[in-house]
């Protein structure tokens, strides 16, 4: 056994330099973008915050505008609807099960400098007990490479055997892969139930990251919602929130995702990660369908337009784990 | 003979992601060992390099492009991310969830998986043993050991790596062998203690 022989493992390492490059597209830095009004902006944003903020009471949300109307409109529903529906009980010995759909992007780029493109398709299958430090199950169907965009990329991926790894792992207190536990890493109980306090502060924790201030404002929320773990009066609240950012408005009023339509919250920007977040709300209950990233501009074979990762999420009780 | 260092780093300031992942596949391995021989678990080492990895990208402003490789100073990366650990985890753990890790078991055959297994063993059982000599050093002789003697680094690098000037590790490398020197005399003579000879040593 010599140390200079130990590699990391090749299936490990193509996992990781996709889910790395996937996370690097996603999260440009901010203070990097080329444009110095930019920067200023986002340093006059970071002063103002600083000095301003007691407590939530006082920050960004609120004075710079809001959602357009009808998006605003379409968000504080869902408000009311989180509220008047109550979430299902949980009773002893059963299970909170979170059923999801997840697609997320792949890259690859070999030592010749070509690049291959692709996504994957991922089932998730969450059974969190009522008792949250009993044993949580997970089963995990893998990556499946999906969808091309060009021939050459799928030759690549099946030249390549991109198998899924199913997986189906427990873990008390949802700590799985010997993580921290929780599943979701946001303390909720933290969060103010007041829609303007609770945008201030989320805007203090990512001011600085993601390609704007408002931008990734709704990905912090984009993200929450998707863990469909949220509690209704937290979740009414974030719907709230979404509706007091400014340049949210609705980019699609007929927005399929898995199936099912709903219409698209979104905000367009020119950032830098040419990415566009998006809710997707069903009109008609006023519920979640899921979130999504549509990309505005062509990034390799991916054209404009298309939704480079998503996640449409249901929830419902069970008695039984698998 | 593709890009340098310098090249794929200037790319990386500017945000290009593909960039940033031909570093990863030209680093990876040297950093897995580095955080292999810091942790002792190859589970955990795998978790590491994706944490290091993910903290360079969010730290990428911190480093001017040089002619070097950029090696050092992910190793340096790698440094912190194991000291900072479960604070790592947590700021990274919506990534970590969806990194399903390395398992032998997966797309071999039963005599390759056998393998896989016992030499995951034998290198996490080399390291802790390694590491277990090092229990008389302090941190900072410990950095130098694992780095320039375990991993190979050089003393320029490892300087970088840590961010003390070149002399620092020449004088924490000569106290570290004479301390080792004396509490193993029988097993590491002083006058041998090199990179061959620690590798020699592992079973």
């Amino acid at each position: 056994m010599n140390l200079s022989e130990v590699t990391y493992p090749e299936d490990t390492k193509n996992r990781v330099q996709n889910l790395l490059v996937q996370e690097a597209r996603r999260k440009p830095n901010l203070l990097r973008r080329p444009r110095r009004t930019q920067v200023w902006l986002v340093t006059a944003a970071a002063a103002a915050v600083a000095a301003l903020i007691a407590g939530d009471v006082v920050g960004l949300a609120g004075w710079r505008g809001g959602a357009t109307a009808q998006a605003a409109e379409v968000l504080n529903n869902a408000a009311e609807t989180a509220i008047m529906t109550a979430d299902p009980v949980v009773n002893p010995g059963q299970y909170l099960r979170v059923k999801s759909t997840n697609v997320w992007s792949s890259a690859s780029t070999e030592a010749d400098g070509s690049t291959y493109e692709w996504l994957d398709t991922e089932k998730l299958d969450l059974y969190i007990p009522a008792d949250r430090s009993d044993e949580w199950v997970w089963l995990r169907s893998g990556r499946v490479p999906t969808t091309f965009f060009d021939a050459k990329s799928k030759e690549y991926v099946e030249k390549n055997g991109y198998q899924p790894f199913p997986e189906l792992l427990r873990a008390p207190n949802g700590s799985f892969y010997g993580g921290p536990g929780g599943w979701v890493h946001t303390d909720m109980s933290a969060l103010p139930r007041d829609p303007y306090r609770l945008l201030n502060s989320i805007y203090k924790q990512t001011l600085g990251k993601g390609q704007s201030v408002d931008g990734e404002a709704l990905v912090f929320i984009a993200d929450l919602l998707r863990t469909g773990v949220v509690p209704a009066d937290l979740r009414a609240a974030l719907y709230k929130a979404a509706a007091m950012i400014p340049g949210v408005t609705i980019t699609e009023k007929q927005a399929n995702l898995d199936g099912r339509t709903g219409i698209a919250i979104g905000r367009t920007e020119e950032g830098p990660s040419k990415t566009r977040q998006e809710i997707i709300i069903d009109a008609a209950t006023g519920l979640l369908i899921g979130e999504r990233a549509i990309l505005t501009e062509p990034q390799g074979s991916i054209p404009a337009g298309t939704a480079i990762g998503w996640t449409a999420i249901e929830t419902s009780v069970t008695n039984t784990a698998p | 003979m593709g890009e340098t260092d310098e090249d794929l780093w200037r790319d990386c300031i500017t945000g290009n992601a593909d960039a940033f992942g031909a570093l990863f596949d030209r680093h990876a391995d040297a950093v897995f060992r580095y955080c292999l021989s810091r942790c002792g678990s190859w589970h955990d080492a795998e978790e590491l390099v994706s944490i290091t990895f993910l903290e360079a990208w969010r730290q990428r402003d911190r480093l001017r492009p040089e002619k070097d490789t950029v090696l050092p100073w992910l190793l340096g990366v790698a440094t912190n991310a194991n000291r900072n650990r479960a604070r790592g985890s947590r700021r990274h753990a919506d990534f970590l969830a969806r990194l399903p890790h390395s398992d032998p078991r997966h797309g071999q055959h039963e005599a390759d998986h056998a393998e896989a297994v016992a030499s995951r063993l034998d290198a996490e059982r080399a390291v802790r043993e390694l590491l277990d000599t090092t229990a008389g050093l302090n941190d900072g002789e410990r950095d130098v050991v694992v780095l320039c003697l375990m991993n190979g680094i050089g003393q320029e690098e490892a300087a970088k790596t840590l961010g003390v000037r070149t002399g620092t590790v020449k004088s924490r490398l000569h106290r570290a062998r004479a301390k080792l020197a004396a509490m193993n005399r029988d097993l590491v003579p002083i006058e041998q203690l090199d990179t061959t000879i620690v590798e020699a040593r592992l079973p």
